[in-house]
C-alpha cells in the first residue's frame, strides 16, 4: 500500500506547488499597473472607483483573514481535536470507520500452552475465501476465549488482550497492507484438557464450574463454566438481545450462559454474583488454627447442636450427623460443622480478619470494594483491560463489629456471609499446596514465573494442612468419590455441600413471584440450593495441580463435585501433568 | 528608468516595467502540470481499488484525463482566436480545483460502497474487508499457518469476488451517453460564451440600463420554480436555478452602479427615496426565494455579497447603523411569523443547524420542541418504542437518535482528524463513511485522502481564484464591470467559505457545494460561466488601458 501512499504525496507536492506558484503571481499582480501617461487627475478622488478600490483590497485582506481562521480550523481537528475535545475523543469510539478497520484487520491468534496451531482457542479459518474468526473449542471455552463483534462487543481474551492482540507484527506486512496483522498470544490453557473438563462438567447436567490451576506457577491449565453458549450464537441479534437481557435481569442471571461461574464475572466483563463455599471454606480455618498452632483444642458435636453464645438459634451438621467429641483432624476429615463453628469462635474475629486480609478478603460489610483488582498477573496486557473482563468480584466475609458471635459460627463452616468464587477457593488450595504456603497470582500466560502475592500460612503449617486434605481422600468424606484412584494418584482435597437460597423458576426460566406488596415490589419465591464442592490438589505430597469444582444444586460435595475432581486429576495425569504421582500412592483403604 | 504609477496612485522608479500579467505560456505549461498531477492521483485510486479488493474504471479515468483536450482548447481559443490580453490565474486555478474534485468524484464513485445501498452496501463493505483480510495473510502470515489455513502456502487466493459498483461507467457507449462527460463540456461552452457575451460594450451597456426590468423578469420564472419544485430540488436532486444567481447579480450591481452616487448623498443617514426603493427591492429579490426553498446556504451568501457591494460602493458609515436597524426590524417580523406557526421564533430546521454547530456530540433532551418530531421518526423506522419509565434506555435511543442525525458533520470531522497532515493516500481512507462526500463534503474527503496538505492546496487555489478576481475589480474603470466583477468574486469566496466552515464546524452546516470543486448538479456550469464574466471583465481592463507588454531590449539612455 506504499505506492499509493506515495502517488498521493507527489500529487499534493505538485499541487501546492502549482498553487504556490499561481499565489505568487496573483499577489505580484494584485495591483494592476498602468503607465503614467494613461493616468488622468480630473475625476475628483471624493468617490468613484478609485475609493471603492480601497475598500476592495481591504476587503481582500478579511478575506486572507477568513481563509486562515479556516486553515486553523483544519489545523485543530488535526492535531489538537483528540487531546484537547474530550466529546469529539467520546463520539470518535463510534466513528464507522472503526467498524470496517475491525472487519478488515486480522487480529492475533490465541494459542494454548502447546502451541500447536490444530490446538488453537482463537484462529482464522477461510471458507472459499472468506476468512472468518474461529473458536474451535467453542462453548467449551467460550467464557475464556470470549468473543469478538463490533457491534455486540467483545470478551474473554478478545477483549483483556485486545491491544497485544492488535499489535502489529511485521514490518513487511506493515508497509504492504493499510491493516496489519496483530501478534499471537499463547496462554497456558491445555486445550484438550479444558475441552474434557468441560465435558465433564455438562455431564453432571447442572450449572456447574471447575479451575484447574498448574503448580507452582499458578497458570491455569483450564477455566470450565456451564451452561455454556456458542460464541457464533452472539451474531444473531435476537439471540444476543435475549442473552444481554437475561444476564443484566439479576434475578434472571442465576440461569445466565453468560456468566462464568468459576469467576463469579460476565463473559463481557463486570462482577455477576458469588457462591457460598460451604465446608470446604474449613480449610481456610484449619489453615488459621493450624498456623496459629490451636490444633490440640477438643470439641463436642451434640445431637442438639452447637449454640453459640448470644443467639438462640442451634447449628447442626448435615443430615443431623452427630461425631461426639474429637480432635481438629478428625473434625477435618469427617467434616464436621459443630467442631469448626467452636474453632472459629475460637480464633476470634481479629485473628480471622488478619488471614482473611491475606488473601484479599473484604472482611466487613462496609467495605464496598466491588472487584479484586491486581490480582491476576498480566504481563502481556494491561492490568486494567484485563481486570475489567477477568477481575473476580472481591471475596467476601463479614467480621467486622457488626458479626454476632453466631454470624461468625457460620462463617466458620462456609456458610453464612462468605461470599466467595470458584476460582477463590482454587487459589487457597494452590496456597495449601505451595511448598511455602504462600499466596500467588493466577496467570493465563504460559511460562509466567510464579509471582507471590503475600504469605498466608507457614511452610510447616502448608505441609500440615496437606497431609489433612490427604486424609479426607484417603479414609474421609471424599474416599469413595477417589477410590478409583487408588494405587495410582494420590490426591489430597476437601468436599464441601453448601446450602443456600436461590430465586425459584419456572419452565420459561422466569422468576415465579411469591406476591406483591403495597409499594408495588415483587417478592420472588425461593428455594434451597445444595452446592456441591470439592477443592484439592494432585499428587498429595508434591503438588503439580490445585483445583475446584463446584455443582450447583449438585447434594453433598462427594456426590457430585468430588468425582468430577477424582476424574479431572486422572484425566491431567494421562496427559503427563503430574509427573511424580506422590510416594504412598497405594492406599491405606481396602475397597 | 520610467516612473510608473499603480491604481493606488503611488509613483515608482523601476528600470524596467513589470509585466502587466503572467504570461499565458506559464499558463499553458502549468494548465500540462494539473493534467499530469492529476494523471498521478488516477493512478494512484486504480492501485488502490485493486488492493481493496474493486476495480476503478480505467475509461472514467481516461475520459476524465481527456477532458484536458477542451480545457486546452479553450485556452488556445481565447489566446489566438479571442486575442484574450487579461489575466489568465483564474482559468487555472479553477481547472486545478475542477482537476480536484473530478479526482474525488472518480475515486468515491469507484467505490462499490458508496454508490450501493442497504444490502449490496454491506456487502460491498464486506468484500472489501475480506480484500484486506487476504492481503494480510499473503504479506502477513508465516508458511506454517498458510499451509495450516489453506493446504500450502501458495494457495492463498487472491481476491475474493470483485464487485463492480452499480453507479458507474465501464464502457465507451457508457462514456459517451454519460452526462459526467457532458456537464464539464457544458461548463467550458457556457465560460465561452459568457466570455464572447461579456465582452461586449453594447451587452454590458444595456444590461446596465434595464437592470431592474431585468431583475424582475427573472423573478418570475424563478417564481414558478419554487412553486413547482419540492424544496428546490427536482430534475433529480439538481438544482438548476443556480444559474439565476448571476442574473440577480447582475442587477443589483447595474442599480447600484447608477444610484451608488445618489445614495451617498443622503438626508439624515438615508437617501433619497426615488433611489432607495428600486435598490431595496432588488435588493430583497433574491431573498424571499431562496427562502421558500429552504436554502439557508444561498441566501447567507447573497446576504454577504450584496452588503459587501453596497458598502464599497457607498462607503457611508452612517448608513451601517440604518441597516443594521432595518436587519433588526427584518428578523423581529420574521421571528413573529415562524412563532404564529411553530410557536416558537425560529424554525426548528435552522434552530437544529444552530445547535448542530455549538453542540455536535450533545444530544439534546427527547422532548426538545425542535427534536421532538426527528426523534420519533427514527424510532418508527427503526421500529422501537420508548419505555418512559426506563431512564437508561430513553437516553440510550435518543443519543443513537441523534448521532444519526448528526452523522454527516461528525463522519466529516473523523475524516478530517484521520487524514493528518499528508493524508491517508488517495483510495485508502474511509470517505465513503461520509454521506454525500462527493458535492456537499468533498472538502472532507480531500482532508482525509490527502491531509492538510490538500486542504491547503484548496485553500491556496480559492485564494488565488479571490486574489485575483479582485484585482480584475480593482482594475475596472467604470462601476458597474467594478461590480459585477466584485461581486462574482465575493460569490465564489464566501460559497468556498460557507461550504468548507459548515465541514469543520467554523460555521453552522448549510446546504452549499463548493464552487469548481463540487461536481454536483449545475454548481459547475454555474461557477464557470462566472469565470467567463471575470475573464471578460479582465479582458475589457486589459485592452481599456494598453500597458506595456514585453521587458524592453535595451535600457533608455541616460
Amino acid at each position: 500500500m506504499w505506492a499509493p501512499v506515495i502517488l498521493t504525496l507527489i500529487f499534493v507536492f505538485v499541487g501546492i506547488l502549482l498553487m504556490l506558484v499561481l499565489a505568487w503571481a496573483a499577489w505580484r499582480h494584485r495591483n494592476p499597473l498602468v503607465p503614467i501617461d494613461e493616468q488622468s487627475h480630473s475625476e475628483p478622488q471624493v468617490f468613484g472607483p478609485e475609493k471603492t478600490n480601497r475598500w476592495l483590497r481591504g476587503l481582500r485582506v478579511f478575506f486572507l483573514v477568513l481563509i486562515l481562521t479556516v486553515f486553523g480550523f483544519h489545523s485543530f481537528w488535526v492535531f489538537w481535536a483528540d487531546s484537547r475535545d474530550s466529546q469529539f475523543t467520546k463520539a470518535r469510539r463510534f466513528d464507522a470507520r472503526n467498524l470496517r478497520l475491525a472487519e478488515s484487520g486480522l487480529k492475533g491468534w490465541v494459542l494454548d500452552r502447546s502451541g500447536k496451531l490444530e490446538n488453537a482457542l482463537i484462529r482464522y479459518r477461510s471458507d472459499g475465501g472468506i476468512i472468518t474468526r474461529e473458536y474451535p473449542l467453542g462453548a467449551a471455552a467460550v467464557h475464556l476465549t470470549g468473543y469478538s463483534d463490533f457491534i455486540f462487543g467483545a470478551g474473554g481474551l478478545e477483549a483483556a488482550f485486545r491491544d497485544w492482540l492488535t499489535e502489529p507484527t511485521s514490518t513487511y506486512n506493515q508497509i504492504t497492507s493499510p491493516n496489519p496483522v496483530g501478534k499471537d498470544l499463547k496462554v497456558s490453557i491445555d486445550s484438550g484438557f479444558q475441552r474434557e473438563v468441560f465435558n465433564l462438567l455438562q455431564s453432571a447436567g447442572k450449572p456447574s464450574a471447575a479451575v484447574v490451576l498448574l503448580l507452582p506457577n499458578n497458570e491455569v491449565l483450564a477455566m470450565a463454566s456451564t451452561p455454556s453458549f456458542e460464541p457464533t450464537a452472539i451474531t444473531e441479534e435476537n439471540t444476543w438481545r435475549r442473552l444481554s437481557e437475561q444476564a443484566e435481569d439479576f434475578t434472571t442471571q442465576p440461569l445466565s450462559p453468560l456468566v462464568n461461574r468459576a469467576l463469579g464475572t460476565l463473559v463481557t466483563g463486570g462482577a455477576a454474583f458469588y457462591y457460598r463455599p460451604g465446608s470446604t471454606f474449613k480449610t481456610f480455618v484449619a489453615a488459621a488454627a493450624v498456623d496459629l498452632g490451636i490444633t490440640q483444642e477438643r470439641f463436642t458435636c451434640r445431637a442438639e447442636g452447637f449454640t453459640p453464645e448470644g443467639s438462640n438459634r442451634a447449628i447442626r451438621d448435615y443430615g443431623g450427623e452427630v461425631h461426639g467429641t474429637m480432635g481438629l483432624h478428625d473434625a477435618f476429615r469427617l467434616s464436621c460443622n459443630q467442631y469448626f463453628a467452636q474453632l472459629g469462635l475460637k480464633i476470634g474475629k481479629e485473628r480471622l480478619t488478619n488471614y482473611a486480609r491475606r488473601l484479599g478478603f473484604a472482611t466487613s460489610r462496609d467495605d464496598k470494594t466491588a472487584r479484586a483488582l491486581n490480582v491476576w498477573q498480566v504481563t502481556r496486557g494491561d492490568q486494567n483491560q484485563f481486570d475489567y473482563v477477568f477481575a473476580p468480584p472481591i471475596p467476601r466475609m463479614d467480621l467486622s463489629s457488626k458479626a454476632t458471635k453466631f454470624d461468625v459460627a457460620l462463617q466458620s463452616f462456609g456458610q453464612g456471609y462468605d461470599d466467595l468464587t470458584v476460582m477463590s477457593m482454587a487459589l487457597i488450595a494452590a496456597a495449601i499446596a505451595s511448598p511455602d504456603g504462600s499466596f500467588a497470582s493466577p496467570t493465563f500466560e504460559a511460562g509466567a514465573k510464579r509471582n507471590v502475592i503475600g504469605p498466608f500460612i507457614s511452610a510447616q503449617s502448608a505441609a500440615q494442612l496437606r497431609s489433612m486434605m490427604r486424609s479426607v481422600v484417603e479414609s474421609g468424606t471424599a474416599a469413595g468419590a477417589f477410590a478409583s484412584l487408588e494405587g495410582r494418584i494420590a490426591a489430597a482435597g476437601k468436599t464441601g455441600t453448601a446450602d443456600r437460597d436461590v430465586y425459584a423458576y419456572d419452565r420459561k426460566g422466569n422468576p415465579v413471584v411469591d406476591r406483591v406488596d403495597e409499594a408495588g415490589h415483587k417478592h420472588y419465591r425461593t428455594e434451597g440450593s445444595t452446592d456441591s464442592w470439592f477443592i484439592g490438589f494432585a499428587p498429595a505430597d508434591n503438588p503439580q495441580i490445585a483445583f475446584a469444582v463446584m455443582v450447583e444444586n449438585g447434594g453433598q460435595g462427594a456426590k457430585a463435585a468430588a468425582p468430577i475432581a477424582a476424574r479431572l486429576a486422572m484425566k491431567a495425569a494421562s496427559l503427563g501433568y503430574l509427573k511424580n504421582l506422590g510416594a504412598g500412592a497405594v492406599s491405606a483403604r481396602v475397597r | 528608468m520610467t516612473i510608473v504609477r499603480d491604481s493606488t496612485g503611488t509613483a515608482r522608479m523601476e528600470d524596467r516595467v513589470r509585466f502587466a500579467r503572467t504570461r499565458p505560456s506559464l499558463h499553458l505549461f502549468m494548465l500540462i502540470a494539473v493534467f499530469g498531477a492529476a494523471l498521478v492521483g488516477y493512478v494512484a485510486v486504480i492501485w488502490s481499488g485493486e488492493i481493496r479488493g474493486y476495480e476503478p474504471s480505467k475509461i472514467v479515468a481516461a475520459r476524465d484525463l481527456a477532458l484536458c483536450v477542451p480545457v486546452l482548447g479553450v485556452f488556445f481559443w481565447m489566446t489566438r482566436k479571442q486575442r484574450y490580453r487579461g489575466e489568465m490565474i483564474l482559468l487555472t486555478g479553477a481547472i486545478f480545483l475542477f482537476s480536484v474534485g473530478q479526482l474525488m468524484q472518480f475515486r468515491l464513485f469507484s467505490d462499490p460502497e458508496y454508490g450501493a445501498r442497504g444490502e449490496a452496501r454491506a456487502k460491498a463493505r464486506d468484500a472489501k474487508a475480506q480484500a484486506i483480510r487476504l492481503l494480510n495473510v499473503e504479506t502477513g502470515y508465516d508458511n506454517e499457518k498458510k499451509t495450516f489455513m489453506f493446504g500450502s502456502d501458495s494457495a492463498v487466493p487472491k481476491t475474493p469476488n470483485v464487485q463492480r459498483p452499480q453507479v458507474y461507467e465501464y464502457s465507451l457507449v457508457d462514456i459517451i451517453t454519460s452526462v459526467n462527460t457532458y456537464i464539464p463540456i457544458a461548463a467550458l461552452l457556457a465560460m465561452g460564451a459568457c466570455f464572447r457575451l461579456f465582452r461586449s460594450e453594447k451587452f454590458l451597456l444595456w444590461f446596465q440600463r434595464h437592470a431592474l426590468l431585468l431583475g424582475l423578469a427573472t423573478l418570475v420564472p424563478f417564481a414558478v420554480v419554487v412553486l413547482i419544485s419540492q424544496e428546490g430540488k427536482f430534475l433529480g436532486q439538481t438544482t438548476p436555478w443556480e444559474g439565476v444567481k448571476i442574473l440577480f447579480l447582475l442587477s443589483f450591481a447595474g442599480m447600484l452602479a447608477d444610484s451608488y452616487r445618489h445614495l451617498r448623498r443622503t438626508r439624515w443617514g438615508l437617501p433619497q427615496a426615488r433611489y432607495l426603493i428600486p435598490f431595496l427591492v432588488i435588493a430583497a429579490m433574491p431573498v424571499l426565494p431562496f427562502f421558500a426553498l429552504s436554502d439557508f446556504g444561498q441566501m447567507l451568501v447573497f446576504f454577504g455579497v450584496y452588503v459587501m457591494l453596497y458598502v464599497v460602493a457607498v462607503r457611508r458609515k452612517a448608513q451601517l447603523v440604518y441597516a443594521v436597524a432595518l436587519v433588526a426590524v427584518l428578523f423581529t417580523v420574521f421571528f413573529g411569523a415562524t412563532r404564529a406557526t411553530t410557536g416558537f421564533g425560529i424554525p426548528g430546521r435552522v434552530y437544529f443547524r444552530f445547535y448542530q454547530w455549538m453542540h455536535t456530540w450533545e444530544a439534546p433532551p427527547p422532548d426538545t420542541w425542535w427534536w421532538k418530531r426527528d426523534l420519533g421518526r427514527y424510532l418508527k423506522a427503526k421500529n422501537l418504542t420508548l419505555d418512559p419509565n426506563n431512564a437508561q434506555e430513553t437516553r440510550l435511543r435518543n443519543n443513537e437518535a441523534w448521532a444519526d442525525k448528526v452523522l454527516q458533520q461528525s463522519q466529516g470531522l473523523f475524516g478530517v482528524n484521520e487524514g493528518g497532515v499528508v493524508g491517508q493516500g488517495l483510495g485508502l481512507g474511509f470517505p465513503e463513511t461520509v454521506p454525500i462526500s462527493d458535492s456537499d463534503f468533498i472538502y472532507a474527503a480531500v482532508a482525509e485522502e490527502t491531509g492538510l496538505a490538500g486542504g491547503l492546496a484548496i485553500l491556496l487555489g480559492l485564494s488565488v481564484l479571490v486574489f485575483a478576481g479582485a484585482a480584475i475589480s480593482i482594475g475596472a474603470d467604470d462601476m458597474f464591470t467594478k461590480l459585477l466583477a466584485a461581486g462574482l468574486t465575493a460569490f465564489i469566496g464566501f460559497q468556498a467559505i460557507v461550504n468548507i466552515g459548515g465541514v469543520l464546524r467554523v460555521l453552522p452546516m448549510t446546504g452549499i457545494t463548493l464552487p469548481f470543486v463540487s461536481h454536483g448538479g449545475w454548481s459547475l456550469i454555474t461557477s464557470f460561466a462566472m469565470l467567463g464574466i471575470l475573464l471578460a471583465v479582465s479582458h475589457k481592463n486589459a485592452v481599456a488601458r494598453p500597458t506595456i507588454e514585453k521587458q524592453p531590449q535595451f535600457l533608455p539612455v541616460r
